[in-house]
């Protein structure tokens, strides 16, 4: 249920980022292949129940270049599972540019 | 003296009426191999050439095991022109969500010729030149049956056509897939006027310095974001004025 209420709350909020944005035209739509590069990282964090989930996306020019690379980080994270749904949600928010 | 005696002759014989239109294929063996088509075309009388680079879906080749999300790019048509008599280039580019026509003098590559090494390809001896140009090491194969100075991309100055010409990594490959004389006029594109037009050192800005300033980065609250840029990885890494 805190999944579903995460990835909703995200998506919501990118679509009022994004109904501003010009040309969307640029990034594919179905671009997103796979969301297995995330991980789940409590070690640093001293309550076990919480965890630090990173999401890496990586950017290219039509050319196959790498242009860049961001690295998001979302801290208090419960489960892997929830780190999964962050990562969807970044996914779909670099799919609807 | 022999070999402007056939040169004359060969342009006065062969493009006294024909333009030229030659193909190649383009091998990028970048992060994502991708592979292109070049088309370049001679307009003789004007000593200008055009050089069209097909649309590519670089997405098709992204490696399965992939296990990272992964932007990319639409592509677009692109051109490159070159006017040997005004000292003008302008190339179309895309950046993120931007077309821009970019504007340089024609580079000077200095090349230098071992036309003692030679190799066939296809039919054609083709003779070898190497060059340094903006930060990549080239090797070029060019054939002397066709004394054209102009090249594919923007590789110029041979005394031969370039039949294949690749860098040292082997990361940018271009080779000659056909050659065709065509009575058909060269057009040049006039969707210029549509782009904003910039010089290089402002592309070169765009392409390295600023390219992910413009992808979103409003996430929620929280949200820690960290950008990276890699080391300059294009096909030009290397700028005179950087010299």
């Amino acid at each position: 249920m805190k999944k579903l209420f995460l990835s909703l709350a995200f998506v919501l909020m990118s679509s009022f980022v994004f109904a501003t944005t010009v040309d969307q035209s640029t990034v594919s739509n179905d671009i997103v292949k796979t969301v297995d590069g995330v991980s789940f990282d409590s070690k640093f964090v001293k309550d076990e129940s919480f965890g630090t989930c990173t999401v890496i996306v990586r950017f290219y020019n039509s050319d196959g270049e790498v242009t860049g690379t961001r690295i998001h980080t979302f801290y208090n994270v419960a489960t892997e599972s929830d780190c999964e749904s962050w990562a969807t949600a970044v996914s779909l928010h670099y799919s609807i540019q | 003296m022999k070999y402007i005696i056939f040169t004359l002759f060969f342009v006065q014989a062969t493009f006294g009426q024909n333009n030229l239109e030659i193909n190649y294929i383009i091998k990028y063996n970048t992060e994502i191999y991708n592979e292109k088509n070049g088309t370049l075309l001679l307009d003789v009388k004007q000593n200008k050439s055009i050089f069209f680079i097909s649309k590519n879906n670089v997405k098709l080749n992204l490696p399965q095991e992939s296990n990272n999300i992964n932007v990319i790019q639409k592509d677009v048509e692109r051109f490159l022109t070159t006017d040997l008599k005004n000292d003008s280039l302008i190339f179309k580019e895309k950046i993120n969500n931007d077309i821009y026509i970019i504007s340089e003098n024609v580079p000077k590559i200095n090349w230098k010729l071992d036309a003692e090494i030679t190799k066939k390809i296809d039919s054609f001896i083709c003779h070898k030149a190497t060059a340094n140009f903006r930060g990549r090491k080239y090797t070029a194969w060019y054939s002397l049956e066709y004394p054209i100075q102009m090249g594919p991309w923007k590789f110029n100055g041979l005394p031969g056509l370039i039949m294949e010409i690749y860098d040292e990594n082997n990361r940018y490959y271009w080779g000659v897939t056909q050659i065709n004389f065509t009575k058909k006029e060269v057009i040049f594109p006039n969707e210029i006027s549509l782009y904003k037009k910039i010089d290089l050192r402002k592309y070169v800005e765009l392409r390295y310095d600023r390219i992910m300033d413009n992808i979103d980065t409003r996430l929620p609250r929280g949200t820690v974001i960290q950008t990276i840029k890699p080391e300059r990885n294009g096909i030009e890494i290397k700028f005179e004025w950087e010299d």
